[in-house]
């Protein structure tokens, strides 16, 4: 009985001319996203990676100096684009590429591809997620719209259920109809853009399959809970024309103003500070003590006299290290600390901002695939900070290693231009490499979009089991 | 006056209307007879000029019925007369005759729609509360209005109660009174005898028979449209 | 004429008494002021922190002139004063920072634009500007994704689906509502009642934008009279762009299919024309010319430096006098002069450098504006944008702005420093004037 439902669901929609037509405009424009996007994913790649390599040779390549000028000469970080990012493409056009890493400074994350382009990159770049969240929507709701209101006003539904058909079988045979019509488009084209990842990708992202697999199944959710809801609105609305009225409105509200309207909420309930005062902060902490009672030339006499009682001498020409050294990776890791404390407020400000729009996942399902499949792709907030602390914690190690070997090796009594060592130490410093997230990390930071996404699923089966046999036949 | 010169119209090959021929006369009233699929509607359709004929002319007072003018002289009811919903009666009433150029006032159009037999209380509601009967009632008003010398009418009494029907066949002998021609499709061969001055029997989209009401008694009348009905040949006799 | 307004009244009345009418502009002007508050509520914090930079920036200046008339026979004083007068500072780079705001249009709140993408304020010293001006705002990257609710967001995205939700049914409607055939008989032209229905919509979609429009400048407290230019142009935008989409509408109805199909035709149309295009343009133009890479003009000024100061004093100094003659070259071993020399050297090199990536970032951009027709949402929302001053174009009016400025500073610094003098009264006066 069922599979004779879902079977003439499939065909009627199948033989609908608008169907067929807005089905293949869909599949053309995923298409599109998906081999457009894959090649231009590729070409920024290539280009990041070639970038990161030729930062590294010129560090390499800067000459013999003294290891507080190489400090200081720096190194650059540039973010890997994500490979699953061609299918998502999510905040990485807002978020910065690169950073130089140097001495005493944490320079910001800078130049947005947004910054570098007019007002046509805030519309949006057509993603296949652009596509599966948006526009797949539209599509399920032209296909269930009259699912019910038609086969009331043609009188079919009478006939049906006259044949011993439960309204509940018919109900389900609607959904699975409908959801099997939605994987035929789905499917495909996941499975070529699937096939369009290559051995380099895997290099990148060890974990880019189960990344994949999880995208998939989250975006099954979602058009299994669109279809759910559609076809319950469709069965209680008056006629096609109120249900298509209502579809249609509950789709704009989701889809394009909620979204918009949650961010800028989440704005004014958790403001977040300017960078002059994030920067003000910091250089006062920094001059008074986190706790406004270290000054730092009281910070730096205590350590002096640390440091003297410590090699038994009283006088810093005695010492056998360089105290200028000591003073600075002192200063550095001061810095850093307060840096850290500063920057975890905010970084904790952004992600509460977010984490409204991720329980908003329980009122609207869209919001909860949205930050989903970013996070899969690799270009949400998270995976931004994550960069982010990969370049900090580089640019500490290789900032120490300089103020290490100038404290051991730079001889008291030596000029700061005496002391030079040369590409070995350099080479000491493996390139920056940044291992992106694991599936699992994701998942678990992602819990609350899962679990909306799961409540919409099982309350609308509750609902579907509850209201279908209540469904009027007239 | 309504006049059908060789009339055909033709939907996609399929023959709706052949070779029709008619006149209605100023105080004539003309009813056509005839089961669904007859050609009754598309006839009157051709007149409205709401399809375009495949061959012959319509003429309404002399005039090509394509023409925007003739809808000067010709006022319509259909059997299924809506208005909009959300305006009073009169407001419709003000509404559709003030399209035609001649908006009645407001005391004007309430007698009006009193004349044709609209409660007082009604006339000032929204036409979503209004029976069907009750909106044809404010259809026919809206013809008045026109004072046009032409009226054609689609099955108008047809899922009406007797009552209103009796009123419909008041006010349509009026019309008749005051020279209108009136064409009209109907399945009802009562009212067809009662107000016709002449009646036409259609089959398949011919007109079969074309005859004058007094020339023919009701029971005459019901005979001859079940043979027609049943008749296996489409011959065009004349009585 | 006489049928024209005959119809247009009895329209008005039908459409004044529909529940979906009232709703679909309760929820218009609902959006519309909402969108309204937003901006001034981003525009407020944009100026606030704006004033927060300027106030700070006054503060520490006062104290300046405050100091340069201590009493330097008192010990403690000494460094207050020497703070003061020196150009070079004391100690480490310890310069005065001055700062320059990018202070919000009028209209600005109408239209955020581009702002909420760059910093409203940059703060750089005498030193070189090329590495002070590599610096962000704090923002979460979501809201600049998710973009700004503002007034000109429910004109370019809701107003077409106000159009759309108005005259879909315009045909359908009534042959849905069964009053095609009455009105057919009628001795008015389907086409003119049609016309004027669809007119009778379009006067009130104009009026609706008119109100929330004015409703802007009111309620964001900006005179329409000071900025009458920008409000008609403004004006004369947004009735544009209802045209064109009332016009698209006019094709729909035009087709005379069912109300549902025509509904469903335009929020198709809608779709391709806000969503589809923009989106297809960015990933194409995205994949065929990719942004420059920035980091290049880091890397440029950072080896520059350390050429400079790796190598003699000669291979700055050197290059600097004769393109700067202004500044007499005796003493050349002068440590002062040779480290600011440096700095103008590195910006000469990182404005070159930038003025080739602005190049490519133009290609691009070009690019984009030749196909910019095919998605009118995004080309209105750019003329906006352009009106109110917030595209990424005003912001590089104010990086100008900020290169003048700094110009300007470091000639009243370098006439000193070069001169080996000290700062007077008379220059402090002069700076503050500059604040």
């Amino acid at each position: 009985m069922l599979k004779l439902i879902i079977k003439k669901e499939i065909l009627t929609a199948l033989r609908d001319i608008r169907l067929q037509i807005s089905g293949g405009i869909l599949i053309v424009l995923m298409l599109t996203a998906v081999l457009v996007g894959r090649q231009g994913q590729r070409k920024i790649g290539v280009e990041r990676t070639k970038a990161q390599s030729a930062m590294y040779d010129k560090w390499l390549n800067q000459g013999n100096k003294h290891p507080h000028s190489a400090a200081h000469y720096g190194q650059f970080a540039f973010k890997p684009k994500p490979v699953l990012s061609f299918l998502d493409v999510g905040l990485d056009n807002y978020t910065g590429i690169s950073v130089f890493l140097e001495a005493h400074k944490q320079n910001e994350i800078l130049f947005s591809a947004a910054q570098d382009s007019n007002g046509m990159t805030r519309f949006g770049e057509m993603t296949a997620a652009l596509i599966l969240q948006v526009l797949l929507p539209l599509l399920i709701i032209f296909l269930t719209f009259n699912i019910f209101s038609k086969e009331r006003e043609e009188g079919t539904l009478k006939l049906i259920h006259a044949q011993g058909l439960s309204l509940r079988q018919l109900f389900l045979g609607k959904v699975w109809g409908t959801y099997l019509m939605v994987l035929l488009i789905f499917l495909p084209i996941i499975v070529l853009a699937y096939l369009l990842l290559d051995d380099q990708s895997v290099n990148l992202d060890g974990g880019v399959t189960m990344k994949f697999l999880s995208l998939t199944s989250g975006y099954a959710i979602y058009f299994l809970v669109f279809v759910l809801l559609c076809v319950l609105i469709s069965a209680f609305a008056k006629s096609s024309g109120f249900s298509l009225l209502l579809l249609l409105g509950l789709w704009i509200v989701s889809c394009i103003i909620l979204p918009k309207a949650t961010t800028n909420l989440a704005d004014k309930v958790y403001p977040s500070p300017s960078q002059f005062e994030f920067r003000k902060t910091i250089k006062d902490k920094v001059k008074k003590g986190i706790d406004g009672h270290n000054p730092s030339d009281v910070r730096l006499a205590s350590l002096k006299q640390q440091v003297l009682d410590q090699y038994g001498v009283s006088t810093i020409e005695e010492l056998p290290v360089n105290w200028s050294g000591i003073a600075m990776q002192a200063g550095e890791e001061y810095t850093d600390q307060v840096y850290d404390s500063e920057f975890s407020k905010i970084e904790e400000i952004f992600k509460r901002q977010n984490r409204l729009s991720e329980w908003a996942g329980f009122v609207n399902p869209y919001l909860a695939v949205r930050n989903l499949s970013m996070a899969l792709a690799g270009t949400d907030f998270e995976h931004h900070i994550a960069f982010a602390r990969a370049a900090e914690n580089y640019r500490r190690a290789f900032v120490k290693k300089m103020n290490k070997d100038m404290e051991v090796n730079h001889k008291p009594g030596v000029g700061y231009g005496d002391y030079n060592v040369g590409m070995e130490m350099w080479a000491s410093i493996e390139p920056f490499s940044y291992q992106l997230p694991s599936t699992g990390t994701i998942l678990s930071n992602q819990w609350r979009s899962i679990t909306a996404l799961v409540f919409w699923l099982v309350i609308l089966f509750f609902l579907a089991n509850i209201y279908a046999p209540k469904i009027s036949k007239l | 006056m309504l006049q059908a010169t060789n009339l055909t119209k033709n939907y996609s090959g399929h023959p709706a209307l052949t070779d029709l021929n008619l006149s209605v006369a100023p105080g004539e009233v003309y009813c056509l007879l005839g089961a669904n699929g007859a050609g009754k509607t598309t006839t009157i359709n051709l007149f409205m000029n709401f399809i375009q004929p495949t061959s012959g002319e319509v003429m309404v007072n002399g005039l090509n019925a394509q023409a925007l003018e003739t809808k000067k002289y010709l006022a319509y009811i259909p059997e299924n007369l809506n208005l909009y919903g959300n305006l009073t009666g009169s407001e419709n009433l003000q509404f559709f005759a003030g399209l035609g150029g001649a908006k009645p006032d407001k005391p004007a159009s309430e007698k009006l729609l009193e004349s044709v037999g609209l409660q007082p209380e009604a006339i000032h509601k929204r036409v979503a509360q209004y029976s069907k009967g009750m909106r044809q009632k404010v259809g026919i008003a809206i013809a008045k209005a026109k004072q046009a010398d032409n009226l054609l009418l689609d099955e108008p009494t047809s899922g009406l109660d007797p009552q209103a029907s009796n009123d419909f066949a008041r006010l349509l002998r009026d019309m008749k009174e005051n020279r209108v021609a009136i064409l009209m499709a109907t399945h009802d061969l009562f009212r067809a005898k009662e107000s016709g001055t002449h009646i036409g029997i259609m089959k398949a989209g011919i007109l079969v028979h074309s005859l004058k009401s007094d020339e023919i008694t009701l029971t005459e009348l019901e005979n001859l449209y079940l043979e027609t009905m049943k008749a296996e040949s489409h011959a065009k006799t004349n009585y | 004429m006489k049928t024209l307004f005959h119809i247009l009244s009895f329209e008005w009345k039908t459409l004044w008494r529909s529940s979906t009418l009232k709703i679909l502009l309760l929820v218009v002007i609902g959006a519309g002021i909402y969108g309204i508050f937003f901006g001034k509520f981003e525009i407020d914090k944009q100026q606030q922190r704006i004033a927060q930079v300027q106030q700070y920036e006054r503060q520490q200046f006062d104290s300046l002139l405050v100091w340069v008339k201590l009493d330097t026979t008192f010990e403690a004083n000494k460094e207050k004063y020497q703070k003061a007068v020196s150009p070079t500072g004391v100690g480490w780079n310890k310069h005065f920072t001055y700062y320059l705001t990018h202070d919000a249009p009028p209209a600005a709140g109408l239209c955020l634009g581009q702002r909420d993408l760059f910093p409203v304020y940059y703060g750089f010293n005498v030193t070189d500007l090329a590495r002070q001006v590599n610096v962000g705002e704090l923002a979460n990257p979501m809201k600049l994704l998710t973009g700004n609710f503002d007034l000109s967001y429910v004109i370019v995205f809701l107003f077409p689906l106000l159009v759309v939700a108005l005259f879909y049914n315009l045909y359908a409607g009534e042959r849905e509502g069964g009053t095609l055939s009455l009105l057919q008989s009628q001795p008015a032209s389907l086409r003119m009642i049609l016309f004027s229905k669809g007119l009778l919509r379009l006067l009130i979609v104009w009026l609706l934008a008119t109100v929330l429009f004015v409703l802007g400048f009111v309620l964001q407290g900006v005179s329409i009279g000071g900025n009458i230019a920008l409000f008609f142009q403004w004006l004369l935008i947004i009735y544009g762009y209802c045209l064109l989409w009332t016009l698209l509408m006019g094709i729909v109805v035009w087709l005379r299919q069912s109300a549902a199909l025509s509904a469903m035709m335009g929020l198709g149309v809608w779709l391709v024309f806000t969503l589809i295009t923009p989106a297809l343009l960015n990933l194409f133009v995205l994949a065929k010319e990719p942004l420059p890479n920035r980091a290049e003009m880091i890397h440029t000024v950072r080896n520059l430096n350390d050429q400079n100061w790796e190598k003699p004093r000669s291979f700055v100094l050197d290059k600097f006098y004769p393109e700067n003659p202004q500044y007499n070259p005796v003493d050349t071993t002068d440590f002062s002069k040779w480290y600011y020399a440096s700095f103008t050297l590195l910006d000469k090199e990182a404005n070159a450098l930038k003025a080739q990536f602005e190049e490519q970032v133009k290609k691009r951009n070009a690019l984009l504006k030749k196909w910019e027709w095919l998605a009118p949402a995004a080309l209105v929302h750019e003329r906006l944008s352009q009106l109110s001053d917030t595209d990424r174009e005003s912001h590089l009016e104010f990086v100008k702005e900020v290169h003048a400025y700094h110009q300007e500073l470091k000639d009243l610094y370098y006439a000193r420093i070069f001169k080996g003098e000290q700062f007077s009264s008379d220059d402090l006066q002069t700076l503050k004037e500059r604040l």
